[in-house]
């Protein structure tokens, strides 16, 4: 055989070999599989296989179905990803699906054209006019400024990356009748430290136990200070959902951290109310701690989101500032454990999760002294749910 | 079917090479045509009728142009029922909406409900249906009655073939547009080699890495540029984004001819080049030498030269000229943006002709290439925004006429971003890399020989890659 053929084959059987190994390889590893299988990393049940019949032909579903079927089982479908983000980096892309890896850290990209100005003004008025018709509850707003604004520095120049101290100043501004509460220089100041996840758009306990202090000094309540908490690192494992997407290895898991009072943590009660005005569930602890065996280890922190928790804290009278409504996203989750030192009583809606009125989800208003709004600048700027505390409170 | 497309990489094409490589001879053709309307079905499951019904009207046609051999009047009617019959086609299924739209805007009212249009009880939506690839088949389709009205070509008695000739699947829905001539003889006769499969494998990842790699890169760019309200894009930015598309376009459709060919070749077929380094041109006529060669062939064969070209002197010259790149613009699209796009080509190729032609030939090179590559990405902005007006607006932009600052900070963001993927664009787009290889070839065989494989199956790795994760996967030549 003449030299030049061997390569010639060579290259045949290689492209052969690929293109029947990978379908070959895919067809072995997902027949294991469920037929709802669920992809933890990206959070999400892999496409079905889709039902075959003249319809579904004729209007392509089966198509475009199919196709997703097979790219969700592929074999080594999460290195393949993984690859092609390295192959991007390479080229010189700095966002990898809108995600900046920088010193060490994933940060979510967040642009003027991230958000409609029209629909956070919306949410705004809607929240004004609730605090205007409810004078008697006290009412504050904590917009938490998101990893990417504090460590603005370590963003590609040129970026991009809207001014998040200027939108929380405007929001703050646009409401007299909500005291705004400044988070923004707690977590400045704390740069140096743990506060965001490396490889999660949310903030670490220690990042919301700077939340908590600066909550104190604005609602006016004592805050245990750092060394009244014993800290336990439940887990080293945590790759959050910004990593999810970039599927990048070369960044540090994260720690999850769970703060207790070293003396007398109070004893508590959680209810989880999915849907209706009684608890599905309850429990005798802040921290789910079966998500720590999970991809999902925030959840940790009171679970995952639903439209209503109620928590029951035994905390000595003299520390005790009663009752307080907190309406947020899931920043507010690792920030609550700490508010249950200071308030007896608290509720947790969700108002993704609620499309009706409160009294539908057993909530009554007038049970309640005090409102925390609690958000991340990301979130809030983009959530198109706050407006509707004009309809769900009436 | 899109080529870039797991399902294609890593079930039908292996299923059915696999297939088609144990078929004895004769059998197949068989299997091109089967394969070739599952592949098309796949993405045009109702229409995949339109196409069966203008490859039997065409069957029909040369069988009865062959019956009456030497007789004019019904070899005439013949070719008359193709000709009419696939422009029909395509007159109803790509045109009727544009047509609808335009005499409404005439007339100032309503008079057809575009979005509502009956026939024969059918319900007809002209702005929704355009069947993948009609402008490609219909058009090689015809060349065959064409041909053989003309004398060009024998006559192809066995359906089998004739619709394996339509139905073949690498050309089907985005060319290289090709003529029945061009395959006539190895239709019924083709052998299939080491060598062919070879070249054929080489040609097919380097198509697909122009496609996946480069195109998707390089267009995430442009639909950024175009998402963005004109009044926020600096003159850096437009011009950024509009180089983005000139690049984006070429090595989408570029690579999908070359993965045509290549797929071709592993099955046995010699298709037409499509492409020739269209941006190293030093005019525009020789633009349209390089790019989409088999569409700027067919016209000449099938509309300018029977049009009698240029010999019935420059006056004629000029009428044929304007009337080819009239319907070259109209081919691409049922749109003012293209009919001014080809036209105003058909503009300047007409102008080349009568004197600019030998201008550009006394000036230095750089300039040819300045003035031709201007023209040519000013086109881009026509030929892909929404509307007149949008293109316009754009062009103004790019000029400095938009009022927006020359540069600013997402201009430089987008060269940080994009200034590698850019570079790799512009040595792409030359005939560089082919010389690097031929120079390292000559000098060092065995490298060329074993790094080579090591580099095509590392960008085949890489495609694979990017192909599991489509968020971002256009195709551009789809609709035409």
């Amino acid at each position: 055989m003449k030299k030049e053929n061997i390569y010639k084959i060579l290259l045949i059987g290689l492209f052969a070999l690929i293109s029947v190994a990978v379908p070959v390889a895919t067809i072995i590893s997902s027949a294991g599989l469920p037929e709802n299988a669920f992809s933890e990393n990206e959070n999400r049940y892999l496409e079905k296989m889709p039902e075959f019949n003249f319809d579904t032909v004729t209007d392509k579903s089966f198509m475009t179905k199919f196709e997703n079927f097979f790219s969700d089982r592929i074999v080594l479908r999460e290195q393949w990803i993984g690859l092609m983000n390295d192959f991007d980096r390479i080229l010189g892309k700095k966002e990898i699906k809108g995600i900046f890896t920088e010193d060490g850290r994933m940060m979510q990209s967040w642009r003027t054209s991230d958000y409609s100005v029209d629909s956070v003004n919306k949410n705004l008025a809607a929240m004004e006019k609730f605090a205007e018709k409810y004078p008697k509850m006290k009412m504050y707003f904590m917009l938490a400024p998101n990893a990417q604004e504090i460590y603005s520095d370590t963003l590609p120049v040129n970026c991009g990356a809207a001014d998040q101290k200027l939108f929380i100043k405007n929001c703050y501004d646009s409401l007299p009748s909500i005291t705004g509460i400044d988070v923004y220089s707690g977590l400045l100041a704390a740069k140096n430290e743990y506060i965001y996840y490396r490889t999660d758009h949310h903030w670490t306990s220690y990042g919301a136990y700077i939340g908590y202090k600066s909550a104190a000094s604005a609602m006016k309540f004592t805050a245990y200070s750092e060394d009244k908490f014993s800290i336990e690192h439940a887990s080293n494992e945590f790759r959050g959902t910004l990593y999810s997407k970039t599927l990048d290895n070369s960044i540090t898991p994260d720690t999850i951290d769970i703060y207790a009072l070293a003396n007398n943590e109070p004893q508590v009660k959680v209810s989880v109310y999915k849907s209706g005005a009684e608890p599905d569930s309850t429990y005798d602890s802040l921290y789910f701690r079966e998500f720590l065996d999970v991809k999902d280890k925030y959840s940790t922190f009171l679970g995952q989101n639903v439209p209503r928790i109620d928590i029951d804290s035994e905390i000595p009278q003299e520390n005790d500032k009663g009752s307080l409504l907190i309406i947020k996203d899931s920043y507010a989750h690792s920030l609550i454990p700490f508010l249950t030192k200071n308030y007896s009583h608290i509720t947790v809606l969700d108002l993704r999760y609620i499309n009706s009125d409160l009294s539908s989800i057993g909530v009554n208003l007038k049970d309640y002294e005090n409102v925390l709004f609690m958000y991340n600048v990301i979130t809030f700027s983009q959530d198109t749910n706050v407006k509707k505390l004009d309809f769900i409170i009436k | 079917m899109v080529f870039s497309t797991s399902i294609f990489i890593y079930l039908f094409l292996p299923i059915t090479l696999l297939i088609y490589y144990i078929t004895p001879k004769k059998g197949k053709n068989l299997i091109i045509l089967l394969s070739g309307l599952l592949f098309y079905s796949w993405g045009e499951p109702i229409y995949v009728i339109v196409m069966l019904i203008s490859t039997m009207i065409d069957y029909c046609a040369g069988l009865v142009m062959n019956h009456f051999e030497g007789k004019k009047l019904p070899r005439r009617i013949c070719l008359i029922v193709s000709v009419v019959m696939n422009l029909g086609l395509l007159g109803v299924f790509k045109y009727s909406g544009f047509i609808a739209e335009n005499i409404n805007a005439i007339a100032g009212s309503q008079i057809i409900d575009i979005n509502n249009m009956n026939f024969f009880g059918i319900d007809f939506l002209p702005m929704n249906m355009l069947p993948i690839g009609i402008s490609f088949f219909t058009f090689q389709s015809m060349s065959y009655t064409i041909d053989l009205y003309m004398g060009n070509v024998k006559v192809q008695k066995n359906p089998i073939s004739f619709a394996a000739f339509v139905t073949l699947f690498p050309q089907i829905v985005a060319g290289p547009i090709v003529r029945y001539d061009d395959v006539a003889r190895e239709l019924d006769d083709r052998s299939i080699t080491i060598d062919l499969i070879y070249d054929g494998i080489v040609r097919f990842i380097i198509g697909l890495s122009k496609k996946v790699l480069i195109a998707n890169s390089i267009g995430a760019l442009w639909t950024t540029v175009k998402g963005m309200e004109i009044s926020q894009v600096s003159v850096v930015s437009s011009w950024l984004g509009i180089l983005a598309f000139t690049f984006q376009i070429y090595f989408d459709f570029s690579g999908y001819s070359d993965m045509a060919i290549g797929l071709g070749k592993m099955m046995g077929f010699h298709f037409p080049e499509n492409f020739d380094y269209p941006y190293l041109s030093r005019s525009i006529s020789e633009f349209w030498r390089r790019w989409h060669i088999t569409l700027g062939a067919w016209f000449r064969s099938y509309v300018y030269i029977p049009l009698g070209g240029n010999r019935k002197g420059m006056p004629r010259t000029i009428l044929n000229l304007a009337i080819t790149w009239f319907l070259t613009g109209v081919w691409h699209g049922a749109s003012w943006n293209f009919i001014l796009w080809g036209s105003l080509y058909g503009v300047v190729i007409i102008l080349e002709k009568l004197f600019l032609g030998k201008w550009l030939q006394k000036i230095p090179d750089v300039f040819c290439h300045i003035y031709t590559m201007l023209l040519v990405i000013l086109g881009w902005v026509l030929f892909d925004t929404a509307d007149l007006p949008t293109a316009g607006a754009y062009i103004a932009n790019m000029f400095g006429a938009g009022g927006t600052p020359f540069i600013d900070s997402t201009a430089m963001y987008q060269i940080a971003t994009y200034g590698i993927t850019f570079i790799i664009c512009i040595i792409g787009c030359t005939n560089l890399p082919k010389l690097a290889v031929e120079f390292i070839k000559k000098k060092i065989p065995p490298v060329i020989n074993y790094g080579g494989i090591i580099a095509l199956m590392g960008m085949f790795v890489m495609c694979a890659a990017y192909l599991v994760d489509q968020t971002y996967n256009p195709f551009l030549y789809f609709n035409f």
